[in-house]
């Protein structure tokens, strides 16, 4: 250690030194084309890492030799040089559209700047992030990554997003690796975005191979707000507003006409006795016209009064996100601290809360040497009990059921003699409860306390080699309760009840989890004309890292149940107790060895491998090794092309991992607590003690292009950046169905090969430019199927509506079929399902055999399935406009379309059992009689489910947000405030489709009771390709307001 | 360079602390290993209490649901006890009645418009999920045996025993040999052919042999476990007491110990069972009944304790989930299964059973207080036999057959009563009508049905048999036996081959009846089940276990 203090003191008596010589006072401002100042752009001092950063107007000012150049660089804008002078500097920077300018470190292991990267590494800075997003850096990403398919699946507060990057790799979960500051995290859902200065985006194992077993699917990584040395104080604040309803797509999905048995007046009946709710408000079913008559007709308005139950059900929600942020610097050190409050109400009247606070200080106490420490405490809380059929967001599939599920006269607002709500207000159907009541009895609280703390030594020498070291450690408490009141006094306790058993029960969860990571790296860099003087333009970095991670949790739980019929609701008062725990520890490390040689800007390869070791990984944990080799090619640096200002040619191969399940590899045998026993027994899917690792080489091949039209105005430059991508997903693991009678029904296995091939496309251009009018466009498109080219066996997995056939897309929405014509064979080629005599006796209708004497279709035998498509989109792309008019006036919109993708519509389904559907009002003609055929319909339903007929296209093209932003001129504020600006914008304001559920976004992978997919024994599937009930999302208007002090 | 190497030493030094391979060998700390816990007596009555837990299993759509009580439910509404409306597990597809013939001679087809059969066998594949009917008994009974099997072999290791060993092993082996006779008979009794497997590996093997051939495995294996409770004291003592208790689960009442004595006489009941019910009682011979006799006279008395299935009375920790219980799915609170008209027609007029089990449902508008619910007919267009006037009055409100606070029990297997009713038309068939009459007097009043004997009134043979055929719907109702008995005395077989019923009850809608207004009534119809003798293999085994060369069919 003395020989670096040594080394350390030297340093800093040199860089005394420096400062010691002549010294002016620089001065100036950094604007863009527009005279817009550009806050924290870079300033320094050419050869040396001296400089400052622009504050929020764009003014600078540093100490410096008088005719020392200046490199100015910001985000987004192309860099420029300029001598220090002692006269006002004022530079105005170029648009960079496409980002050339920018370091990037995702997937690449070093800092590298975009020009000499040889992935693809999408990034997003908070300019780009559409003016609607609230808080979320999951919304933020939607639309704006080519082939980054990022999805928010329900209205309901909280829930996190489906993040789909280049394909699917795995039967198991596509979410990528999250990382915050190079450290990896569990996920990005209660992340604030205010805290947020950029995101990176890596798509696939090529640039996965770095952070190897966990990096198959991809990489997203946040890098956190931080201050900026030698700058005062800033201050900036934002509030943001939003209100919002949900959407509730084209028109109502409730048939307007019923077919039930009527009176004379025309008021349904049962048994001849016109129908009327109960003192509770329950009805009874009124008595269907028998379907035994094929005439039957759905042609009958309610006499009744009627009521909307998504109306009755949601109200509207409010949304509202304060962010304070300060940060500055001093000569030796930055500091940026971010406290955020964040409130959206659920649609169904609960909350949900988020604060967060965040700190990101560094400190450079000698030169060469940083200390940087980021931490941010979120503390979440909420109260939501109904919503989604996601348990794992406090829904229960029940509740929402009713709410579609029930006849448009009842009336879920009524209250009975006691002032609640009916629970059961169908006699005919007693689980279908009215999702309104159930707060009456149920209520559910999680607070959870997140700290992601993040810790870093970085030692530059002054040549060769950089040492790093990173520590993170996240710490997860979560806290649940969730009772049920005893009901046995409720008017209808007899019949129905919320919860388990009629007196009641409470829950109590206690979760802790902690994940650490723990990152070592050496880089070591030659430039061999500075530091050997020889004369080749050559620079190498060689990166040796050694990653360690640890996951460990604990959780308890404590059950009680049968509660008194009075206060307080806790677990002690219960007559029944039941608890329980569950501990896991999972340790993963691993070797990265990585170099890259750069032949001036011209050429560049990389070439490395990572050596995984896994405590999951079955078999003597033997590691697994990863390749990667890149290359880039700038023919520009060569030639002068023209128009075609910059043009890079890049190609790069890669392997990385998905691991196993965490016990996964452990023969165990299960334990189910049994009356007074513990009881213990084999479990039903088996494990494997030789479970691997699933692997996924990706090879990327892709061009990146600026050509500059030499046109003034309109259409100067354009930027395109084209990726072509194939994933080669071995060993992936796979529940394997078993012979029952070898007493388990599944054994878990690595069998499956999947192949997924597309392309991401970027085109960015800036349409018009000039002082008063600026319009830049920007799309993104990326295509991805992915196929299952080899199952055991061959034998199809069958998961909830999911199938998945070796040879056809995943996502494979597979059923029985109605027959497309009257002369349609069955399986065998050769006989015809209907009868060479009997044919005319059907005909086709909207493309189905219907028999016209019954009305009823006629389905494909059970053996004989045909593929309905599958809910993976052949593409999505996204169109993002921005104009800017007079400098102030800001606009902006962005549409977002998914293409191909398929949807299966359970609502409907289950609407068709009960002759709700809006589909029963349309007339079909049968034999030349048009009619609302409710045989017709019906037999849809009853025969066999699930069906292609419920298999709808999901295609859409969506408002995402369309935004109008005035920022106040300078001249305009007072000295109060640096910057002001107030944005009106609306989020998801109108939706072209023909799906004809409520949204086609709000999808989960549940099957037709709700369970979802990723219970033991199934593939999680990914794909949330389901219509069951999700809360849809929202459409919404927000208001906002940005200052800076 | 020197420099560089003391540095890359020193990086590599802070990484080989963290990189001791040994932290990878992380065990899992939730759960049992085999090694460590079927080596102790603790360990296997655990695991033996532990086979039931096996009966919740994650069914595709539905996920963890009791799939024994749905192969019981399967038997009560093929068996015309119950009957349940609902497609979920496939049930509705398993009660379709082909064809109802009103008295006015109309004709009314099952709304699939095919038998059963070809219903059934459409659903057989693993794509139909929870609607493939045929895989649930076959799966919970081949995770009995496998588990058992295991048990068997881990018996034979070293355990050590608190007190006396010989008695404990004797109990433990004869639990699970009792569980293997239990499972095949279960299988023997419902499919066209199995496989016998004794690997205690987790193997299999592709030989499937006929129902008789599993019924014969059946019964080896209950006189495996007769002979072991034959070593034993017949009214156990303290080490077996220990054992049962144990090994019978809380909610399925530990209390009331099978001693060995009345466990033999289990296992002879239902061997007799095994003869009786897979036959048509047309190919009965003589030696038949006399094999009856003589195993039901050694069979379940009227103070013996048998084996049942119950639940907590609030519905945690036992294997219902408040819901996947007979009792309970009869119940104010499920109500997925209903009283068949079929069912109620046959209380002999003045059982008071019939008053203090069924209650009238009233006509709507009225609804029963405690069900919530009026009389109906043909529920959601799916079937004439779905529809009913009655319901039964919950156990806790001093009912029989049903629960709307988890209250009560039914048996898992053999009872008194069916041993008795299984004496009885072994005797009516064997000349002894008096004698029959006797055992049927005897069941009756054993249930307190209140009614008249009918032993002594000179009943002619056919009388006799009909009074036993009422006492087997009556007296053994949810005892698992319903379609067993209706497949024998071919009530199920097509029309073409004689079956069908005649003059069953059914509750016709009055919009089948007449025009609108027309109220529902209860009319005698003819009723043509039409359904399989015996089940074929499910598809989920077929498609990773093909039959061998030499096999029994596996498919009708």
């Amino acid at each position: 250690m003395k020989r670096l203090y040594g080394l350390l003191s030297a340093f800093f008596i040199f860089s005394v030194q420096l400062v010691l010589a002549q010294n002016i006072d620089v001065r100036g401002r950094i604007t863009d084309a527009n005279g817009a100042g550009i806050p924290d752009a870079s300033v320094t001092i050419k050869g040396t890492k001296n400089g400052t950063r622009t504050s929020a107007d764009g003014s600078f000012k540093l100490t410096a030799k008088p005719g020392v150049i200046l490199v100015i660089s910001a985000i987004g804008f192309e860099s420029r040089e300029a001598a220090a002078s002692q006269d006002n500097i004022n530079i105005s920077l170029g648009q960079d559209i496409r980002g050339l300018s920018e370091v990037v470190v995702t997937g690449v292991g070093v800092a590298t700047s975009k020009k000499k990267v040889a992935i693809d590494v999408a990034s997003l800075s908070s300019k780009d992030v559409a003016k609607s997003t609230m808080g979320s850096v999951e919304q933020a990403l939607i639309g704006k990554v080519a082939g980054a398919q990022v999805q928010i699946n329900s209205g309901t507060p909280g829930t996190g997003a489906t993040i789909i990057l280049r394909g699917l790799n795995t039967l198991g979960s596509s979410y990528p690796l999250i990382m915050v500051d190079g450290i990896e995290v569990s996920d990005l859902n209660g992340i604030d975005l205010g805290n947020v200065e950029r995101v990176e985006v890596v798509k696939g194992a090529a640039a996965g191979m770095l952070y190897g077993a966990q990096g198959a699917n991809g990489v997203v990584q946040v890098f956190t707000k931080k201050g900026s040395r030698n700058r005062k104080p800033e201050i900036n604040f934002t509030s943001q507003m939003s209100f919002g309803k949900i959407l509730t797509g084209k028109g109502s999905i409730i048939a307007k006409n019923h077919s039930f048995e009527t009176d004379a007046q025309g008021y349904a009946t049962s048994n001849g006795v016109r129908i009327a709710p109960d003192v509770n408000g329950s009805w009874l079913t009124p008595d269907y016209i028998q379907s035994t008559n094929p005439f039957v007709q759905q042609n009958k308005p309610y006499k009744e009064q009627t009521f909307d139950h998504l109306d009755q059900a949601y109200s509207a929600a409010k949304t509202f996100n304060n962010s304070l942020n300060i940060s500055g610097g001093g000569e030796k050190a930055d500091y940026s601290f971010t406290l955020s409050r964040y409130d959206e109400q659920n649609v169904l009247s609960n909350n949900y809360k988020r604060t967060s606070l965040a700190s990101n200080i560094g400190i450079e106490p000698v030169k060469g040497l940083t200390f940087r420490n980021s931490l941010q405490t979120i503390f979440t809380s909420d109260d939501l009990i109904s919503g989604d059929p996601d348990a794992s967001i406090g829904g229960t599939s029940s509740n929402r059921f009713g709410l579609f599920n029930s006849f448009p006269f009842i009336d879920f607002t009524k209250r009975d003699s006691t002032g609640h709500y009916v629970v059961s207000a169908n006699q005919g159907d007693k689980t279908t409860k009215n999702p309104l009541s159930e707060p009456d009895w149920h209520s559910r609280n999680t607070s959870q306390t997140r700290i992601v703390e993040n810790a870093n030594i970085n030692y530059k020498f002054p040549k060769f080699v950089e040492l790093d070291y990173k520590y993170g450690i996240e710490m997860w408490s979560i806290d649940r309760t969730n009772y049920y009141l005893n009901q046995s006094a409720a008017t209808q306790s007899n019949v129905a009840f919320w919860g388990q058993n009629v007196n009641g029960s409470i829950q109590n969860d206690l979760d802790k989890f902690t994940k650490q990571n723990s990152l070592a790296t050496v880089y070591i860099r030659t430039d061999f004309e500075k530091d050997f003087n020889w004369k080749l333009p050559i620079k190498t970095t060689t990166q040796f890292s050694y990653d360690y991670r640890k996951n460990e949790e604990r959780y308890y739980f404590a059950n009680g149940s049968i509660l008194p019929g009075f206060p307080p609701y806790n677990i002690t008062v219960a007559q029944n107790h039941t608890s329980g725990d569950y501990y896991s520890t999972f340790v993963t490390f691993g070797y990265l060895f990585n170099q890259s040689i750069d032949y001036k800007d011209l050429i560049g390869v990389s070439g490395g491998f990572r050596s995984d070791y896994s405590s999951a990984f079955g078999a003597g944990s033997k590691p697994f090794t990863f390749p990667r080799g890149t290359i880039y090619f700038r023919p520009t640096e060569l030639m002068k092309m023209g128009f075609l200002t910059e043009w890079k040619l890049r190609a790069a191969y890669g392997g990385a991992g998905i691991q196993p399940g965490v016990y996964d590899r452990q023969a165990t045998l299960n334990v189910l607590q049994l009356g007074t026993a513990s009881t213990i027994f084999n479990p039903s899917q088996l494990p494997n003690s030789n479970l691997k690792v699933q692997q996924s080489r990706e090879l990327e091949i892709g061009t990146d292009l600026t050509i500059n039209t030499g046109l003034e105005d309109f259409l100067k430059k354009i930027n395109i950046s084209f990726s072509y991508w194939h994933h080669k997903n071995t060993d992936i693991i796979q529940p394997a169905d078993l012979a029952l009678t070898t007493g388990a029904s599944k054994k878990i296995d690595n069998l499956t090969t999947i192949t997924s091939r597309g392309i991401d496309l970027s085109l960015d251009a800036g349409v018009v430019t000039n002082k008063n009018f600026d319009w830049q466009f920007g799309f993104r498109l990326g295509t991805a199927k992915s196929v299952a080219t080899s199952i055991a066996n061959g034998a199809d997995i069958v998961n909830g509506f999911f199938t998945v056939r070796q040879g056809q897309e995943l996502g494979l929405f597979s059923y029985q079929a109605p027959l497309s014509s009257v002369s349609q064979l069955q399986q065998d080629g050769k006989t015809p399902y209907i009868a060479v005599a009997d044919q005319g006796k059907y005909q086709v209708v909207n493309g189905i055999v219907v028999d016209t004497a019954t009305k009823k279709a006629v389905m494909s035998a059970a053996t004989d399935q045909k593929s309905a498509g599958s809910a993976y989109p052949s593409f999505t792309a996204s169109f993002i406009n921005t104009f800017t008019i007079k400098k102030n006036f800001i606009v902006s919109f962005q549409l977002d379309w998914y293409h191909g993708n398929k949807i299966y519509n359970i609502v409907r389904q289950w609407l068709y059992r009960d002759r709700l559907s809006a589909d029963y009002d349309k007339a079909v003609t049968i034999n030349g009689n048009s009619g609302a055929y409710v045989n017709y319909y019906n037999s849809l339903y009853n025969n066999v489910q699930p069906s292609t007929s419920f298999v709808e296209n999901g295609s859409f093209l969506r408002m995402r947000d369309v935004s109008l932003t005035y920022n106040l001129p300078p001249t305009a504020l007072a000295h109060w405030a640096k910057n002001l600006s107030f944005t009106v914008s609306g989020r998801n304001l109108f939706t072209i489709t023909k799906y004809s559920g409520l949204d086609p976004e709000a999808t989960t992978t549940a099957d037709t009771q709700g369970n979802l997919a990723g219970a033991p024994g199934n593939y999680t599937g990914a794909i949330k390709g389901v219509d069951y009930f999700a809360v849809p999302n929202l459409r919404s208007i927000q208001v906002s307001l940005r200052v800076g002090f | 360079m020197k420099k560089i190497s003391i540095y890359l030493l020193a990086i590599g030094l802070i990484a080989g602390a963290g990189c001791k391979k040994s932290e990878l060998q992380q065990i899992n700390p939730n759960q049992p290993t085999p090694t460590g816990s079927l080596t102790s007596e603790a360990g296997l009555e655990s695991y033996g209490a532990g086979l039931l837990a096996r009966t919740i299993f994650p069914v595709p759509n539905e996920g963890n649901s009791n799939i024994l009580t749905i192969s019981m439910i399967f038997h009560s509404i093929m068996g015309d006890e119950t009957f349940l409306p609902y497609g979920n597990f496939g049930f509705r597809y398993v009660n379709q009645v082909y064809k109802i013939t009103l008295p006015s001679g109309t004709v009314i087809t099952t709304p699939i418009g095919v038998p059963q059969k070809s219903t059934l066998q459409g659903f057989n594949s693993r794509a139909a999920g929870e609607t493939n009917a045929f895989m649930y008994e076959w799966t919970i009974n081949y995770f009995f045996i496998q588990q058992c099997n295991e048990m068997l072999d881990a018996l034979k290791g070293n355990i050590s025993y608190n007190g006396d060993a010989a008695t404990k092993k004797a109990a433990l082996q004869a639990w699970a040999y009792w569980w293997k006779g239990y499972a095949y008979s279960r299988l023997g009794s419902m499919y066209l052919s199995g496989v016998i497997n004794n690997d205690a590996t987790g193997g299999t093997n592709g030989t499937f042999v006929d129902h008789n051939g599993l019924i014969t495995e059946a019964n080896k294996n209950f006189d495996t476990c007769s002979t072991l409770l034959g070593t034993l004291p017949a009214v156990g003592n303290a080490g077996y007491n220990e054992v049962m208790t144990a090994l019978v689960l809380s909610f399925n009442d530990n209390a009331h110990i099978v001693t060995p004595a009345m466990w033999i006489h289990q296992n002879n009941s239902y061997k007799a069972r095994n003869l009786l019910v897979n036959k048509k009682v047309s190919a009965m011979g003589a030696a038949d009944w006399q094999s009856i006799i003589t195993l039901c006279t050694n069979g379940l008395t009227a103070t013996d304790n048998y084996f049942k299935f119950g639940m907590t009375q609030d519905g945690n920790n036992d294997l219902s989930n408040s819901f996947l219980q007979p009792l309970a799915m009869l119940g104010p609170n499920v109500q997925w299964t209903f009283l068949s008209e079929r069912l109620v027609q046959d209380f002999k007029t003045g059982d008071n059973r019939f008053t203090k089990g069924v209650l009238r449902l009233p006509d709507p508008p009225a609804t029963d207080p405690d069900y919530g619910l009026s009389s109906f007919a043909n529920l959601r267009s799916r079937g004439l036999q779905l529809g009913t006037r009655w319901a039964a009055v919950p156990i806790e409100n001093g009912g029989l057959y049903a629960t709307g606070n988890n209250t009560g029990y039914v048996p898992l297997a053999c009872t008194y009563e069916e041993n008795a009713l299984m004496l009885a038309e072994a005797y009516i068939n064997s000349g002894q009508i008096e004698t029959g009459l006797g055992y049927i007097d005897a069941v009756r009043n054993f249930q307190n049905a209140g009614l008249p004997a009918v032993k002594g009134t000179g009943l002619s043979l056919a009388a006799a048999k009909e009074e036993l055929r009422l006492e087997r719907r009556i007296g053994l109702m949810q005892r698992g036996v319903a379609f067993y008995d209706a497949r024998r005395w071919n009530v199920t077989a097509p029309v073409a081959s004689g079956g069908g019923r005649a003059n069953a009850i059914v509750y016709v809608p009055g919009t089948v009846l007449g025009p609108s207004g027309t109220p529902s009534q209860a009319l005698p119809c003819f009723m043509e089940y039409n359904y399989l003798d015996y089940w074929d293999v499910p598809q989920n085994e077929l498609d990773f276990n093909a039959p061998s060369s030499g096999s029994a069919p596996v498919k009708n």
